[in-house]
Formats: C-alpha cells, structure tokens, sequence
C-alpha cells in the first residue's frame, strides 16, 4: 500500500517534470523577449542569453515615445469593454428573458456576426468614418474596437443570466422595480462574475487590436501600442531592446489577467465554443 | 436547433407556473427595449459596413472618392480583375494550407496536452495556466517576437546551429516563410486548444474509462474508442470555429512577413488590406473581401449548425440530469 502511494507520487513527480520542460521550451520566447529588452545596443548577433549587464533604456525610449500610444491604447480598451457591456448587459438579459422564435435569430445572427473578417469591415469603417468625421479619433477606434466585443459579450452574458433563478427576478418586480431596476440592482450584482469575464475578454481584444488601429487612424500621436511597435518594426531605426520592450509593456493586461482573472479566462473560453 | 429553442420548449415548466410567470405584454415591450440599443449598434456597425462593402466591391472606389464622393459603378470589373489576378489564387491556396495544416496540428499536439494537463501531478493545477499567455498575448506582439526569433541571426537558428542542423532566415526564404508563419500560428493558438480540450476530458465519465480498461483497453484503444467520441462534440465545434478565424488571419501575417518574399504567403485577408490600404484601390480590396467573406460565411453556417446541435444536446441533457421542479428557464 505504501509502496504504490510512493510510486504513485514518483509518477505524479514524472508528469510535472514533462509539463515544466515542455512549458520551458514552449515558452523560451517569452524569455528571450524580456531577456533582450534589457539589452540595448545590442544586435541579434551578439545578444546574451542572460544579460551580462541589464539596462532599462530600451524602456526608457519607449516611455518617452510611445507614452502617448499607451494612453490610447488604454482608453480605447476601457471604453470599448464599458460600451461593449452596455450594449450587451441588456441585451443578454433579454435574450435570456424572451421566449420568441426571434430569439433563436439574433443569436444566430450574433454567433456569425463574431466571424465576420475585420478586414472587411476596417474597410468600410475607413470609409464611413471618414465621412463621418470619426477618423483619428477615440470614438471611432471605440465603436471599431466594440465590433470585436459584443456578440461574445451578449452570448456569454445571456447564458450566464440563464441560470439566474426567475423567482428572485419576479419578486424584485413585485417589490415595484422598474425593468431597468431590476436589472441594474438585481440582474447586474448576480451577473457579476459573467460581467468580469466580458469586459476582461473585450479589453484583451480591443487592447490587441492592429488592424482598426492600423487602418482607422493616419496620425502618429492617435495610434494605439500595437500599431506603435508594427511601425517600430518597420523602421530601421529601432534597437530590438526598444522593440521588445514596447512588446513586453503591450503584454502586461495578459500577464495581470493571467495572475488575477484566470478563471475568468477559462469560463470564457468555454463559452466561446458554445457551451 | 440552437439552445434557445431548446430552452424554450423545455417541458420542467409546468402549466401552472408558466402562466403565474409568463410575461405580460408590457413587460415583454420593456424586454424587447433593452435589445434596442444592440439593435442599432448592430445595424450601424455590422450590417451597414457589410452593405457599404458590397457597394465598394462594385464601384471604382479610390482615394479621389473621399475628395470627389464620386465613386463611378464598374459592376462585377473588380472581381474580375482580382479573378484574373495571379495572386488570387496564391491566396486561396496559402490561406487553405495555412488553415489545413495549423488545425491538424493544433488539434494532434492540443490533444496530446490535454491529455498530459488532465492528469493530476504536484502543481497540476497551476502550471497548465501559464500555457495561456502567449494566446492573450496581442497578435502583434507574437509576430514581432518570432520575426525576430526566426530572422537569420535568431535564436531560433542558434538553437539549431548548436543542435548541428540546418539554419535559414526562415520568414525570408521564399521556400519556408510560409511553413515559418504556419509554425508561429500554432504556436499562438496552441494554449487554447489545450484548455478547452482539458476541460473536455474532464466531462469524460471516469467508469467508462474504468470498464475499457477491465475490457483490458490499452492506453490507445481507451483513447481512441472511449475518449474520442465522447469529446467528439467539441473537436468538430472547436475545429469548425478555428477554421474560421484562421481564414481570417491576417495581423500576424502583416507583422511577420507583409506577404512576401516575393508574394509567398500572401493570404486573401493580406490581399485585400493591401489593396485598400497600401495601393488604394478599395473596390478591389473590397472584392477580395467579398470572395473572404464567402468562404468563412459556408464555415460559419457549418459552425453556427454544430453550436447550436450541441447546445441543444447538453441543454437537454442537463434539464434530465436535474431539474428541481418549479424552478423556470
């Protein structure tokens, strides 16, 4: 008995050897992203794997240049993840609500409206923003950005508010709130872990977003963070040190959200393949 | 046909509390109100542009147009311009392989992590977590990363140089920038796939398991006769969707090879940003956009179709496991 425990645990002890040398492996990029950001000056030739002496000026740099794209970045990502669950909080506690064949249609209609290439539409917008005045604006990149977010926002949230139990809806009515009442004081608080999971996964998309941010704005001060490093790897006046360090500094949502939200994350992914 | 449909005629709603419960008329219109504001943002963000497309894919639409408003009806000349242009069915054929080959691959080593995160290890429950990142990374960020990696001084060739085995500037070499950019799409996917196919297995009934293995079902047999089908419903919906957004790809592409060299990895998404927004010409940009647009909707339908089945089947399946009486939706 004692022997197969001890030999159990040898061949849990196995499978985390494999899952971290495969992690190791699967994940040195990430590594040498950081590795590399602290070392200006430096070429791919002559790089340490390990910085002999670390600086902070590809940082530095960036900070200084790119501090505005940041700002842009985060203020799109807010925006659109608050008008993604404006837009999406009532419309998934209605769709969760109605008993209509039309529901069945707008889902439909959301799950391919998820699939629609934002090529596409990054062309047209080019065109109607532009006659609507909303180029190199934060609007535009907003309302842009919220293409990405509502209908996995508006899914996720109605099968979350599925499960909501309809006794405690209706007694919230019969204590004579209004629609919006109930919704704000009742369906929003027992919604609260769907809610963080859309604005989590809105702010990702919108935060990652090249091609809106790419197409939508012609002006060097309006570009978000990730068009900032596309144009950095464009121009031949870069150092990798600030390049990667522009990266790492575009990755840090992923990385709190790894550390802080990961269940959100999971909970997503599974609806996301209509679960 | 979707879960919607199926929660409606769920019969755990007896007739009693139904009525007690149904709607009335007035508090349906307030429902429907609340679909108002998705309504209009729908219709302006999503239907519109997709209006607005068709319309450029028709006309002579180039810069002059945002100066004139005049974009003179050529009707079907952009397609058949784009249809007599060689790069069409570069792209097509890149896009397809691209799609083809990072699925199978994505679904093969996705699995086989599934497999190894599904089990229970010290720090079983942790360690799998970090394989997200590079899937929340930006789209940018991972080509920037890996163009660099894989340039001819990269890391990449260090590696293999020290291994003793061929280097190459893999994303400047004609002959492999494709296959380098197929490398780096499953790279970024991989974690997703693993995820979810993990928390497939978990669904998968461990007496099932149990019973193969007293059948004296090897560790192959168990796999490929119990656990297979059992999460068969989401492989086909997850391949169906990954299908899609890999048609689509389009930013990593940009970032790591711009299409080229020499138009070797030129995707119908590249093809037509390239047109709109590097040579101006939106009605032909919007074309290839058209042609992009068909292929991923016969995906989406196919998607739309296996999403719904399989929400109806575990709706289903959930209201017979338990469904306390009285409780409604």
């Amino acid at each position: 008995m004692n022997g197969t425990a001890r030999r159990k645990r040898r061949i849990g002890w196995f499978w985390t050897t494999i899952t971290a040398v495969f992690l190791l492996v699967y994940l040195f990029p990430l590594f040498w992203m950081i590795s590399a950001s602290f070392q200006p000056n430096v070429t791919s030739v002559n790089i340490d794997w390990i910085p002999a002496q670390p600086s902070v000026d590809g940082y530095a740099e960036i900070l200084e240049s790119g501090l505005g794209n940041l700002g842009v970045s985060v203020i799109v990502a807010l925006g659109s993840a608050l008008l993604t669950l404006i837009i999406a909080i009532p419309a998934g506690y209605a769709l969760s609500r109605l008993r209509s064949r039309t529901v069945g249609v707008a889902l439909i209609l959301l799950l391919l409206a998820q699939m629609i290439p934002s090529i596409v539409l990054a062309n047209s917008f080019y065109a109607m923003f532009s006659s609507w005045g909303l180029l190199n604006t934060y609007l535009g990149l907003i309302f842009a950005s919220t293409t990405l977010g509502v209908p996995f926002a508006t899914i996720l949230l109605r099968s979350f508010m599925l499960r909501l139990d309809n006794d405690v809806v209706e007694a919230a009515t019969l204590d004579g709130l209004g629609p919006l009442g109930t919704l704000v004081r009742i369906v929003v608080p027992l919604s609260r872990n769907a809610i963080i999971t859309a604005a989590v996964f809105t702010f990702l998309f919108s935060w990652g977003d090249l091609l809106f941010g790419l197409t939508l704005v012609t002006q060097e001060q309006m570009r978000p963070i990730t068009v900032f490093i596309y144009a950095l790897t464009k121009s031949q006046l870069n150092t990798w040190a600030s390049v990667m360090a522009a990266s790492l500094i575009a990755s840090i949502p992923a990385v709190i959200v790894i550390f802080t939200a990961q269940r959100y994350i999971k909970s997503g992914i599974a609806v996301g393949t209509g679960r | 046909m979707t879960s919607a449909a199926a929660a409606a005629r769920r019969p755990g709603a007896s007739a009693p509390g139904r009525r007690r419960l149904s709607l009335t008329g007035r508090r349906r219109l307030e429902l429907w109100l609340f679909l108002v504001p998705a309504a209009v943002f729908f219709a302006v963000f999503f239907v519109y542009p997709l209006c607005y497309g068709v319309y450029m894919s028709t006309t002579d639409f180039t810069t002059g147009t945002f100066i004139t408003g005049k974009a003179p009806f050529v009707g079907a000349d952009n397609f058949v311009s784009i249809f007599q242009s060689p790069l069409l069915g570069k792209a097509i054929l890149n896009t397809l392989l691209i799609t083809v080959v990072s699925i199978s691959a994505e679904l093969v080593i996705g699995l086989a992590l599934a497999l190894l995160f599904a089990k229970t290890f010290p720090g079983s429950r942790w360690l799998p977590t970090l394989i997200l990142l590079p899937w929340l990374l930006p789209a940018v960020v991972v080509g920037t990363m890996w163009k660099w990696l894989l340039s001819e001084s990269g890391a990449v060739n260090d590696v293999l140089a020290a291994l003793g085995l061929p280097t190459d500037a893999w994303l400047a070499d004609p002959s492999t920038a494709l296959w380098a950019v197929i490398a780096v799409a499953i790279w970024a996917s991989l974690p997703y796939w693993s995820i979810i196919l993990s928390a497939a297995l978990r669904q998968v009934p461990p007496e099932h398991l149990e019973a193969a293995q007293l059948d004296g079902a090897g560790a192959w047999q168990r796999l490929r006769y119990v656990i297979i089908p059992s999460i068969w419903p989401v492989i086909s919906v997850l391949v169906v969707m990954s299908i899609v957004y890999t048609l689509l790809i389009v930013d990593l592409v940009l970032v790591l090879t711009g299409g080229g060299p020499a138009d070797n990895t030129v995707t119908l998404g590249l093809l037509s940003y390239r047109n709109a927004f590097e040579l101006f010409h939106f009605g032909d940009a919007a074309a290839y956009g058209m042609v992009l647009l068909g292929i991923s909707l016969v995906f989406a339908i196919v998607y739309t179709w296996l999403s719904g089945r399989e929400g109806a089947e575990r709706a289903s399946a959930r209201q017979r496991a338990h469904r306390p009486k009285g409780t409604i939706r």
